[in-house]
Order: structure tokens, then sequence, then C-alpha cells
């Protein structure tokens, strides 16, 4: 959502993000209304009433996180969005040191880069990784960037906080409690010391402390121009982001093989499953992968066909990724394993396109370009004794099966029969005539212009409820069969008078 | 006079707040309804529950409407045919109580259902409902009815075989249930079940599944469901109820809906004529005592005890007036049939002596002469003058209330041996209705409008440093702008009124604090009994202001901490000292009163408040009574009837002591004419208004008891007249008369106060000349008291006790008492490991299996202590936690003395560190030697020491967090508590301390009292309702304060009247001290 003020930036309005009933981003704005991440959307706006609550969108965060990569590009070809830490890159500066452009002009463009996504962004440029991230936070009074002497690593971390350098919280902890709270104190202990005591995590740690960081930007690999290789901003346990990375990579790689005039005789996927230590330093063993080859029947320099083998093959392959291990995927790499000069036929393009299921996709985003957002969607049911809450439209951005949201609980299962609702649901109910018998029972109704003398009327049903809310309901429902064409219409009467809400034909 | 109409219709269903988190509305309030309403009677009808029954009863009984009770049960019935494989149906059913027997087995038929099945599941099966079908009258219930479910499972023919079924078990006393909440559902299920009921010839009746007693309630209703099901109210959706049509309604409103078919609704007349059952025919008989011997009945033999008690008792001393007065109590004990009832309780107190559990009667008990002689009670009523009619009259229509106090560690032993001796059938705890309070209130209705419990809580901080301590409703909005909450958002709108909503409405049911009930019949049939939370124990589902109505007779068996602490000193006497205390024949030593009156009162029973410290120096008290006085000063009654400041001004002799009407004097003299005691009030009654006993036993009552208010104005006016006719002016006869309302019921009877006041001496007794093992006692009895084990320590380590530190080569895991390596100095305190915050039952277990303290083959010997850090850890296998705990609070210095005091910990939780990795690998010994420590460890700063220890055991031996501080408070003029003393009343002052007792009492008019401790004492610091409004927020979360302000001196007592305050930090683990307050 952008901001309605062209001068005022979103960090400066009172947004959060919610992943399921959670917040899990907040903006400054809001943090400053005690809004906090975490929090439910209820508590959020009890305390910040005008609250906008965005929900959480991997898809497009994911894709935002590609936009600011690809931005960073111009920079550097390395560039890592760090994983489970959207907003934060890993980006290479290899060989800029002692050239005229110099780490502190890279600095300095890289931070303008990211000033079109927030105005503090900060940039600090260090040898490693675990050093350039503490320095990010000294950056606030070094303008916004900072970058630190080559081999001043070590010398830079030894005074930094303990907190600063990535490591499992129980050693921190443990740390902080024999005396340790510099980086530089635990880098003084004796590495056997350090073994027995934590293992391997502990020796990680140590070597991060002492600036020694194997991590790196990978995106784009110059010594393999025939790879690429791309970890995922977040974990995926489902294989739609590993697709999109795979369409991306390949698109790129084709691209390649065409300049150099080649085509793609063998195409392998290589997927790094997530074994729950990737966010902490090495540990020198080796995360689990599965590998998948692809040879599609003759060598291909087309995009369309050898994405549509690779997903025939990633959709067949969700169910034993998982049940490898049971770990989601991390990062991504595709291969071209074999490349062979290419055909003729392979550079025609006139060549008849292969039958592409994401055409509908595609066709979608048609719909929606012609019509507006929200123009796609389908319904889902939901649990309201109201009937136009007792289901909703949800917009849909892919064909992609995907559950169903329903909610409706056990209670609603048992009254459904009894309280069938309307077929055909008005957007908001409208206003109607209705002409009562002695008892009060609805006889005819008179609605756009028309009049009809009802054979039944059923009710009253009551319906009230949800007086929590800012427009709770309290209505009497009848069911009134018209006597013109058989028609049920459901009709209430409620505080502002009688309307119609639906009917079924 | 209103003319109303003829009723025509009895609500038979009808659900309270005791259909826990599902009725919204009290049993008063329906009662109330029903009348406004016309209806020819109402039925309590709770879900397999009976606690709302006496209320209920009562306030029907008071209102003149027949009230009939009952329950609906949770019956469960097997599925047939096919689905026989499939779990059993849950199914409701509507019993009403026709007559007694009825009565007994619905309350059986509860007891059984919730004895056998699972906790929050009561179920009975058919078998077991046939068995106890007599007299009771069934209704086919709600709509989750046996009956009412086949039909809407669309299975008729079993629906009718049924009811058939149902009709067979209650031969003639069952009726197909309708009801009507504007449904479609429920009218289908209508359609079928009328014409069920003309088919098998059984009776219909419309009832309104009442849930609540008002439309407006029905909110309430939403919130107990969401409450219930845990969920918020946006997550409930269709559970929730989908209208508000489940109130009592009348006649004329049913009518309407069910016009044609009103037979329904007349049909509940003589249903409800049938169920004639009412508690007051319920007379529950007391347990004969089992001991008796033959031939002698229960009066007799309780006379041959009391005569044998008196002996002992008075010996050589006895009078005339003592045998009139036992003749007296006698003569009105078998009058009243309760001579069974004190052999109970005698048998009782006399199993806890046998048993060396210490235990003594308080209350209004030992008023009476004849609890005195069979060594319930240890004051002497006769030789104090104590009113027996406090403690039972004839007049009163009530049984009498006897409290024992046992040492709490050793209560369950008493209480299991009252359910062994009288039987589980027959005896059973009473329980307590949890009620929503602000706390709770505020915490669940903000759950289910899906607030977080951190706004929960600062809602309710903010609630309570407006009206600390508050029970009651706060007068005013709720702040909820103070507690950053957005008033514009509707939930925010909503929250105050459901709040409203929940507070006193009861929550779960627990067990009452002591009240013990026993019955002669099974006592199941009175009252539904259920098992309790805590193991072996069951309670009855009556709490104890249910029982007067009843007719049900309590025995409080209470646990009291200090009781403990006595009972271990004198054993802890018996070992270090080899002195045997006997605490009836304790020596009135003036130097005890001398600590007394400096308020050196630390962990005196009783005495050891804030309040009465400042009182101590100010009464000054010499001899026994003066403690019975000083402990029945500082209650609200006495505060509330400005009493305090006459006695105290009297009795330093500078006002003079006068009385409103000569015909006081009597009754007050020996409380300089100020009324301090519950008897004083009934004598001033007694002598101005020519009560008799048991009409001023009433009068207390009346005042006291927010349940007869009404009954308050006519007694208050006869008093008034009584004074009158015995020639009392008005003006004076008013003055007299508000003199007593303020304490009647909040001040002490003087016999409790006088049993307390044991209590009282012999804790300051042993305090003064036993003071380390009295602080070892007190110790190993907390929690208790006023004051956190921290502060016991301070002031005991400034009385000359030694306390060592924790150490697991010497500690226990109670805190321990060592001899003194100096010959003939009294033994040092060592702090056990359970003063290590973190360390449960688990590590208990764990660390004494090591030591060979729990293996039966290392019986005898003598435990095998730690070697070492990699021993400690291997042997006892605790997990990471502990240990770092144990490193972190010293206790394996013993194990690393090579380093400086201040590296100990630091070395030690390096060592930990690698045995705990080695261990965990299964090594049985350590793959490498222990490595030096490495020189980058730094040693502790002091008040890095001090912190570690207050953050892992509440309490520090390495110096007090202001000790850190002394060096900038000294120069910038900050006395410290001793330092104050050598100031003068009226100067300006400051002070610094940790807060460790917040107070705002009700009768302080909105004062604010903190008491602050620093390495010198304790300083009491009082804040006007003004500064306090100003600094509420400060002066209620800064566990550190400097205060600026006037001292005050008089009478020997020092309080700060503060004006500025500053909250301070010292870095020193004041965080983590557990504080006093608003308690």
């Amino acid at each position: 959502m952008l901001p309605s003020d062209p001068l005022e930036h979103w960090d400066q309005r009172p947004i959060a993000v919610a992943e399921g009933a959670k917040l899990r981003l907040v903006t400054a704005a809001a943090t400053a209304r005690r809004v906090e991440v975490g929090m439910t959307a209820a508590a959020a706006r009890a305390h910040c009433a005008e609250l906008t609550i965005l929900p959480w969108d991997a898809e497009r965060i994911g894709r935002e996180v590609a936009r600011a990569s690809a931005a960073f590009l111009v920079a550097s070809p390395q560039v890592t969005p760090v994983r489970g830490a959207p907003g934060t890159w890993w980006i290479g500066a290899g060989g800029l040191h002692g050239s005229s452009l110099g780490e502190g002009t890279f600095a300095r463009t890289l931070a303008e880069l990211a000033r079109a996504w927030h105005p503090r962004a900060r940039v600090a440029v260090a040898d490693s990784c675990v050093a350039a991230q503490a320095a990010t936070w000294s950056t606030r009074a070094a303008g916004g960037t900072l970058h630190l002497p080559p081999g001043g690593d070590a010398e830079y971390l030894a005074r930094v906080p303990i907190a600063l350098i990535p490591m499992d919280g129980e050693l921190r902890e443990a740390l902080l409690a024999l005396g340790l709270r510099t980086a530089g104190a635990f880098a003084t202990l004796d590495p056997l010391d350090v073994e027995r005591r934590w293992g391997d995590l502990g020796l990680a740690a140590w070597r991060l402390a002492r600036g020694i960081d194997d991590r790196r930007a990978a995106l784009a690999r110059t010594d393999d121009p025939r790879a690429i290789v791309h970890e995922l901003a977040t974990s995926a346990d489902s294989m739609e982001p590993v697709l999109f990375v795979v369409r991306a990579a390949l698109d790129r790689l084709v691209h390649d093989l065409t300049t150099d005039g080649l085509a793609a005789a063998e195409v392998t996927i290589t997927l790094t499953l997530d074994d729950a230590t990737s966010a902490l330093p090495h540990t020198g063993t080796r995360s689990p992968t599965v590998v998948r080859i692809v040879r599609p029947a003759r060598p291909v320099a087309r995009l369309a066909p050898l994405f549509e083998r690779c997903r025939a093959l990633l959709d067949d392959w969700p169910e034993r990724i998982h049940f490898s291990n049971g770990a989601p995927v991390r990062a991504v790499e595709v291969r071209i394993s074999e490349a062979v000069p290419s055909s003729a036929e392979q550079r025609d393009l006139l060549a008849t396109s292969w039958r592409d299921p994401a055409a509908v996709d595609a066709a979608l985003e048609r719909l929606r370009a012609k019509l507006g957002p929200g123009s796609v969607v389908r319904s889902v049911r939901r649990d309201s004794h109201a009937p136009e809450r007792a289901g909703r439209w949800d917009a849909v951005e892919r064909l992609a099966p995907t559950r169903t949201a329903s909610v409706v609980s056990e209670a609603a299962e048992a009254r459904a029969p009894a309280t069938p609702a309307a077929a055909r649901l008005l957007d908001r109910p409208e206003e109607i005539a209705v002409t009562l018998d002695a008892r009060g029972t609805p006889r005819a109704l008179a609605w756009r212009g028309h009049r009809f003398p009802l054979a039944r009327a059923e009710g009253p049903e009551r319906l009230s409820g949800e007086w929590w809310h800012a427009d709770p309901f309290a209505r009497e429902y009848w069911r009134c069969e018209s006597a013109n064409d058989g028609r049920t219409f459901l009709v209430f009467r409620s505080a502002e008078g009688w309307r119609v809400q639906g009917w079924n034909d | 006079m209103i003319d109303r109409p003829r009723p025509a219709f009895a609500e038979l269903h009808c659900h309270s707040t005791f259909s826990l988190l599902d009725g919204a509305s009290d049993p008063e309030p329906l009662v109330e309804r029903a009348l406004e309403l016309g209806l020819a009677a109402l039925a309590l009808t709770d879900h397999d529950d009976v606690g709302g029954v006496v209320r209920f009863g009562t306030a029907a009984a008071a209102a003149g409407l027949p009230g009939i009770l009952g329950a609906e049960l949770t019956v469960e019935v097997s599925l047939p045919g096919k689905r026989a494989g499939l779990p059993p149906r849950l199914t409701h059913l509507v019993c009403l109580a026709e007559s007694r027997e009825g009565w007994g087995n619905i309350t059986t038929l509860i007891t059984r259902a919730r004895e056998e099945h699972a906790r929050g599941s009561p179920r009975v099966g058919l078998e077991l409902l046939a068995a106890h079908a007599d007299g009771i009258f069934a209704l086919s219930g709600c709509p989750r009815g046996w009956v009412p479910q086949l039909l809407a499972a669309g299975v008729p023919a079993a629906a009718r075989r049924a009811a058939g079924t149902l009709a067979e078990i209650f031969r003639g006393r069952f009726a197909l249930e309708c009801w009507d909440h504007s449904l479609p559902e429920e009218r289908a299920l209508t359609r079928a079940l009328v014409p069920l009921a003309r088919a098998l010839d059984l009776p219909w009746v419309v009832t309104n599944d009442v849930h609540y007693a008002r439309r407006r309630d029905r909110a309430a209703h939403d919130v107990l469901s969401a409450l219930r099901h845990g969920a918020t109210l946006d997550e409930m959706g269709t559970r929730l109820r989908p209208n508000g049509e489940w109130h009592l309604k009348g006649y004329a409103q049913l009518a309407e809906r069910w016009r044609g078919m009103e037979e329904g609704l007349t049909a509940t007349l003589p249903i409800a004529e049938r169920c004639a059952f009412r508690l007051a025919a319920l007379k529950p008989a007391f347990p004969l005592y089992p001991g008796l011997p033959a031939g002698v009945t229960a009066d007799e033999y309780l006379a041959t005890l009391v005569e044998r008690g008196a002996q002992e008792r008075w010996g050589w001393k006895r009078t005339a007036r003592h045998d009139r007065q036992i003749e007296r109590e006698l003569t009105l004990i078998a009058r009243l049939g309760l001579a069974g009832y004190f052999l109970i309780v005698w048998d009782i107190a006399r199993f806890a002596r046998r048993e060396g559990i210490l235990c003594q009667g308080r209350g209004s008990a030992a008023n009476s002469a004849i609890c005195y002689c069979l060594d319930i009670t240890a004051v002497d009523p006769i030789a104090h003058n104590l009113l027996f009619e406090r403690f039972l009259s004839e007049e009163r229509q009530e049984y009498p209330d006897i409290d024992i106090d046992f040492a709490h560690r050793e209560r369950e032993r008493v209480l299991q041996y009252v359910y062994e001796r009288y039987g589980r059938d027959h005896a059973a705890m009473v329980c307590e209705h949890i009620t929503w309070r602000n706390r709770s209130a505020i915490r669940d209705a903000a759950r289910t409008l899906g607030f977080s419990p951190d706004q929960a809580d600062a809602l309710v901080r903010s609630l309570e440093r407006r009206d600390p301590g508050r029970r009651k409703a706060p007068e005013g909005p709720i702040p909820m702008a103070a507690s950053g909450f957005d008033g514009r958002d509707p939930r925010v709108q909503k929250l105050a009124g459901i709040i409203e909503g929940l507070r006193g409405a009861p929550r779960h049911r627990g067990i009452h604090v002591g009240g013990f009930v026993l019955t002669a019949e099974p006592l199941h049939t009175v009252v539904a009994i259920e098992p309790a939370s805590m193991e072996d124990r069951t309670v009855i589902q009556w709490e104890k202001d249910d029982l007067d109505g009843a007719g049900l007779i309590k025995i409080d068996l209470l646990g009291l901490g200090m009781l403990t602490v006595l009972q271990d000193c004198l054993a802890y006497l018996r070992t270090t000292r080899g002195k045997r205390i006997d605490l009836g024949q304790l020596e009135q030593d003036p130097a005890v009163y001398d600590d007394l009156c400096r308020a050196d009162s630390v962990g005196v029973f009783q005495v050891e408040s804030r309040a009465q410290m400042n009182t101590l120096p100010r009464l000054k008290p010499r001899n026994f009574y003066d403690l019975v006085v000083q402990v029945s000063l500082i209650r609200p009654g006495p505060i509330q009837g400005d009493m305090v400041n006459p006695y105290l001004r009297r009795r330093a002799g500078l006002e003079p002591v006068t009385y409103l009407h000569p015909s006081l004097e009597s009754v007050l003299k020996r409380t300089l004419g100020v009324p301090l005691f519950q008897e004083q009030g009934m004598q001033v009654a007694v002598a101005a208004a020519r009560f008799t006993p048991g009409e001023a036993d009433t009068l207390r009552k009346a005042m006291g008891y927010k349940r007869t208010r009404r009954k308050m104005a006519e007694i208050g006016q006869r008093m008034l007249d009584g004074m009158k006719a015995n020639g009392i002016a008005d003006d004076v006869a008013q003055r007299i008369f508000h003199q007593i309302e303020g304490f009647a019921d909040y001040g002490f009877p003087e016999s409790h106060a006088a049993s307390f006041a044991l209590i009282v001496y012999a804790s300051a007794y042993l305090r003064h000349h036993y003071a380390p093992e009295f602080l070892c006692a007190m110790l190993n009895a907390q929690p208790m008291g006023f004051y956190a084990p921290g502060t016991l320590i301070e002031d005991a380590r400034r009385h000359g006790v030694r306390v060592a530190p924790v150490n697991v080569r010497r500690s226990s895991w109670d805190h321990t008492l060592e001899p003194s390596p100096r010959p003939g100095a009294p033994p040092i305190v060592r702090l056990g490991l359970r003063a290590v915050i973190g360390l449960g039952g688990h590590s208990r277990e764990r660390i004494e299996r090591a030591c060979g303290l729990r293996v039966p083959e290392h019986g005898g010997k003598a435990p095998r202590p730690f070697t070492s850090i990699a021993d400690f850890v291997h042997r006892t296998g605790l997990d990471r936690r502990a240990l770092r705990a144990l490193a972190g609070a010293g206790a394996f210095d013993v194990f690393v003395q090579d380093e400086p005091p201040a590296r100990r910990r630091r070395a030690a939780l390096w060592g930990v560190l690698v045995a705990e990795r080695e261990s965990s690998a299964t090594l049985t010994l350590p793959l490498f030697p222990e490595s030096k420590v490495p020189e980058s460890l730094p040693a502790f700063a002091p008040v890095e020491l001090t912190e570690a220890d207050y953050r892992l055991t509440g309490l520090s031996l390495n110096g007090h967090p202001l000790k850190h501080l002394r060096p900038l408070l000294d120069p910038n003029g900050v006395s410290t508590a001793r330092g104050l003393r050598r100031h003068r009343d009226g100067e300006r002052v400051a002070h610094a301390g940790l807060v460790i007792c917040r107070q705002r009492p009700q009768t302080a008019k909105g004062f604010c009292f903190l008491t602050l401790e620093d390495e010198t004492g304790t300083v009491n610091v009082v804040i006007t309702p003004a500064r306090y409004e100003e600094q509420a927020q400060l002066i209620s979360t800064s566990p550190l304060l400097l205060v600026r302000g006037v001292l005050q001196v008089a009478q020997g007592v020092y309080n700060i009247r503060a004006k500025d305050f500053v909250a301070m930090r010292a870095g020193a683990g004041e965080e983590s001290v557990r504080g006093h307050d608003y308690r």
C-alpha cells in the first residue's frame, strides 16, 4: 500500500503486516504507537485504531526482495538476500578495494539504491559478512555507511558486543554469564576449551568472533556461468517459490546459452534442504541436498519447454523431498550440466509453442489487468450467523490449488441444513415494502418496482450478534416464497426496516 | 398493591452462573426477574451442579417464589444397532426434586458422575439413572437431550424408543420438553416432539432453557462461552448462540409464540406443584462420635471429658464461677444437640497432639470454657472475661464455628485423619467458588476481545495503582487511556462493560481454606461431592456461606505457617542446645517486650507489618493483655471507627479516659473507654440498649454481613430505641451506635486476639532468645509472613546471626544449623539448596538420591558428599539450567577455592560447562582433566556478586544493593535508615532503599505507605494522596527509590513524609526483590 502523501514514507504511517493471527512486521510509526511484532490484530488496534494491517504475502515479499536484489546487481554481480531476514542482503564487493571505484563509493552507491526502499538504509563494507553485519549497527553515526579497512575485521569485532555475533542463544547466555561481553573477549579463549564446552557450534561462533566467516554473497557465480545458486529469503515448504526461482534462473541461463549459440542438453537442479542450522555460521557439516537431472528429448534453447520439464519434475517432488528428512528447501541451484551447439531449429522463432499450463495464470492475469485487481475471486466459507458474513470472496493470485480456508464450526454444520443460505446474496441488502397479516407474517413484498404476493412465509428466525464490532446486527429473518415465480426471498426486518438480502431460484 | 395476573407458567429449566462458563446470571437476579414476570415457580437446573441451590433457595424463599431444586444431568447412552461400537452419545436430562429422596438421588447421581469420570466430563449411565430415579421428575432436556438429538438425526423410531425408556425409568414422572428461541431448527424439533408426546401419552411442556435473567445479559453469556472454548469472540463464530433469546420469559411473551398450543405452558404448573422439595426439609444430622463408650450418651461423655480437662486446666484455682460457666455451656450444648460436634473437634485436636502437630483453636471458640477444657483452645475465657454468646447462643439459630490452626506443613495429615476416621462418604471439604475479581476479569475480558496479555496486564497495573487491593468494582471509569488503549476502537469501548459483567461470577471451584463438613447420613445424599484438584481430597459443591442455609456444620481445620515455625524451632533447639521448651510455660520476659516496644519485630507473628510496627512504639506493650490489644488495634474495624489514635493517646496519658455513657464503663474500662473487640460491641448493646446477648450477636452479624443489610436497619433501630428507653440522649445514642457500627465485623473477637497474642509472644520470645533457630525455621516455612527471605536474613544479621552461603558440600535441601567454630557461640544458619531459584522438587530428589539420602540401602549411613564439580554433575544428572543456577549462586565455590573469591563463580561455571557436556555425552569419567580457568574470565565486581545473588536466590550475603550506591549517596546527604535516628522531627531528610512493601489500604483515605530497606535497616515512608497520584507509576514500579521529605518522629516512631521521588538503579539485582505489594 502506497502512502497517500508522496512525501510521507510508508514507515511513517502505522502499518503492520500480519501472518496468520499475529503481526510479523510493523512500521516505525506503528512501533511508536506501541504496536509490536507478535501482537494479534485486535490487540494492535486497541493501541492504534487507525492501524492498517496488510496480510503477509510471501510471494509479493519475495518479488520485492527479488526486485531489490536486481537493483543491487547494478553495483555488484553477487547479491544474496539474507535468509529469514527480508530487507538484508549480502552483496559482494570483491575486487573493489584499491580500484578507482573504491569501497567507500560502493557503499554510498548501495546506500543510495537502498534508500529507494527506506530513507535510513544502512550499508557496511567489510572482509567478512559477520563484521559487515555488526558494522551496520554503527552506521547511524557514520551517515548510513561504514567501511572497515581490509584486514580490519578482527580488530573491529574485538570491541563489538557479543550480541552482534550470530550464535546459539544458549551459548551467548553462557558467555555473558562467564563475563565475556565482547567478541574480542570470546575470541581470546583457547579453541580446545571452546570445543569441549560448546562443540562445533561453539567453534563456529568463535571463528566468527575472530572475523573468520566463509559466508559469501552467492546469487551469481562468475566462475561458473552455466549455474545459478539462489538462497531463498525464507525456507520454502512448497514448490511454488522454488519454481519461481527455477524459472528466473532458466531464463537467465537460456539467455546466456543462446548468446553463446548453445542449447541445453541436461539441466541439474539441486535443492539444499534446511537442517535448522543454516541461520548459524557454517559448522563444517554440509546441509543435505537433493539432486535431480532433466534431459530433454533433444537439446533445447528455449525457456518454455525447459521450464515445463523442470516443473513436471518438481511438481512430482515435494512429497519425496519432505519425506527424505522433513526439511524445507533453503537454496536452489540450477545448472546447465550439459550444453551442445544449438541447431537451426532451435533458433526458429516461428516454432509452435509448447503447451503451457501457466497460460491459465497468464489468462487470469490478463483478466485482472482488464477488470482490475481483485476481479478474479473464489468463494471461501466463514463461520458466522449473519448470512453476508458466512462466506467471503478471496482474490485468486494463482490457479495453483490451495487449501480452502474453511473455519466453519460443528455448530454451523449442525445448523446448516435448517437454515439454507440464499444462493444469490445481494452485495448490500435492499429496502423492500412488506405487507403483513394480523399475526405479523409477511403476505406480500414489493422490491425494485415489482410486487410479489407470497405463497408461504417461514419465520421468524432471529439472528443477532457481533455486538463487540462497530457494526453489530440484530435481524428477524423470513423465507418468503413468491406466488409469482416460486422464488424464495430471504428478507429480514431490523431497526432500519425491511430488507431483502437474497433469494433462491 | 399491584394486581398480578394469576401465574400460568412455571419455568422448569433454568441455568445460573453455577453452570460454570455457561449460565450468565446469579441465582438472585433470576429469582428477582421471575417475580417481575409473575412466574408460578422457577427451577434451578445447572449442568451437573447444585452449587447455586442454597443461594437460589434462600432468595426464592425470601421472595415467596416457589423455587424448585434440580439439575440438568449429562446422561451417557449407548448407540443401538450398527452403531453399537461407536462412542456413546452424551445427552442432557433435566431432573427436578419432588421429595427429599429425589434430592438425595440427584446429588448422588452428580457425585457419581463426577467421581467416576475425568474431571470436567461428568456423566451417568442409564442403569445408574434408573437406580436413583425415585423422587425425581425428569424433562427430556434441551436440544442436546436424548430424544431431541435422535429426532434431529432423523431417526424418529429411535427417538420414540428413547422416550419410552425414560418414561419407564421415571414411571409417570417424565415429560417431553419443547423450546422456541426463534430458530427454525427448534421449530422443526417441536413439530416432531409434540406428536411424539401425544403418541406416547406423555405430557409435554414448554421451557425457555434459560441461561440468563434478562436479554441484556446475552453479552456476558457470549463472553463466558468464548472463555469456555478458550477462544476470542471473533473466533467463536457459530459456537455462540445465534441470538439473545435464552432469557427468562413470562407467560404473555411465550403465549405469543405458542398460540394455539398453550397447553405446553400450563402443563408446567402441575409439575411445579409436584416438585415441592425445599432446602428446609434437608436437615442433615451430625455424625455420632465413633469412640463413645457403650451405654454412655454423647452429653455424658462430653461432661466427663470437660470435668477432666477442668481439673487439669484450673486445678486448685477452680471456683464456683468456673463451675457455673461449664454448667451453662454444657446445658446449652445438650439443648442444641451439639455434644457430638464438640467430641469430634476434641478428637481431631487430640489426634494432632498425639502426632506432635502443633495446633491451637482460635476465633470465637476461644470464648468457650468447654473448648478450653477440651484443650481445643489455649486461652482461659473466664480469666479474660470473654463473652460466651459470641461463640454460641440459642437465639442465633446458627451452628457454632470452631477454627483450629495446625502447623501448616502437617495439616494434610490431619485432613486425611478426618476422612479416614469418619469415612469418605460422610466427610468432605467445603468448596470455595473462585470468582472473577478485578485482575482476572480484566485479563479474561481482554482475552475474549482479542487483546494481548500484556495489554491486559497494563490495564490491571493501571487499575491497581489507582485502587490497590480493591476487590470491589473501582469507582469511575476504568482508566483505558492511561493504559495505552485507544478509546476510538469499538472493542476498547466494550471492554469495561465485559469486565463489569464478569466481576463476581463464579469461575471455577476450589477448596476452602480449611472447612470440613461431616454428616451422619451419606453426605452425597445431602449435597453433590466431587474430587478436588488436590489428590485425596473431595469437596462439596457448597461454600461456607451456604452451610447455614443447608443446616450443615463446618469445622475449620486451618494451616498456620507460624505454628510450623514454632514447631520446627522447638525441634531445632532440642538438637542445637539440648533445650526442651514448653510454649505454654514461657516466662514473661521484659527483654522480649523491649524488642516489641522498639518495633524490632521482623518475623514476629501478626505484629511485623508496617502498620503494626508503627503502632508498637506508641502502644509500648509490657504484658500479655497489651499484646491482645495490639493484635486487635490494627484492624479495619478499629481503624475505620477512628479508635486507634484515641486509644493510643489515652494510653499515653495525653487525653482523659471518658465514656459516652456511664453504663458503658464496665464494658470499656479495660480498653480505656474505646471499644476494640467484637464482644465489646455486643456488650455495649447489652448494657446500653438492654439487648440480650443473643440479640447483640445478631446485631454484630447484621452490621458486618453484606447479605443482611436490610436486617441491619431493623436491628439498628431497635438498638437506638433501646438506648432511648434506657435514658440515653439521642445524640449520644447515635455516637454509640456509630462507634460500634464501624468495627462490628471487621474487628477481632477478644478471644481470637488472645489466641493470636499467645503466638505473638511465643514467636517474639524465640526470636529474641534463639535467633538462629528462629531464622532457620522461618526460612524453611516459606512462603509465609510479611517479608521475603532476604529481608528476614538482613534483619537477623543485624541481630548478630551468622548466615553461611549455599554450598553443595554442606547444604541440605532445607536450611540447616551448623555449630559455630567458636565454642559457646550460637549456631550458624547454613542456607539450603532450596534458596536457589529454579531448583524444584525434581532437582531435590536427584541431589538427595546422589548423596544417598533417598536410597533405602544407604539408610543409616552418612551421606556421601560431592568431591568436585564433575562428581556433582555426574552423580546428580541435573539439567543445564539447574547446574548453571547453582554455579551462579556460588554453590560450587567450595570446589574452586584456589581462585580469588570474586572469580570463583565464573571458574565454577567454566567447570560446569565442560562437566555437563561430557556428562551428557554419557561418559563415565571426564574425557580430559579439567584445564586451567582462562585468565580472560573476569572476576565479579562486588555489585555483580550482589546482582547474581538476588537474581538467583532473592537475597545476598555479599552486601545489600544499597551498599554499592553508598559512595554516591553519602556525599549527597542521603541518610541510611540508622542515620535517620540522628535527625529530629520536622527536619528535611533524604533516604534511599529497596521498596520491600507498598500499601495503600482502603482505610487510609488514599495515603500510600512504603517500607524502604537499606543495609542498616528499614524506614517507613508516608505519601499523601496528591503526591501519590502525581507519581503513581514511579512509586508502584521502581524497585529502588530515593525519597526526600520531612522526618516525622512521634513516640519513637520514625516516618518520612515524602515529597520528591527519584527512581534509582544500582544494577545489583534490585529488580529481583520480591516486595509485599498492595496486599
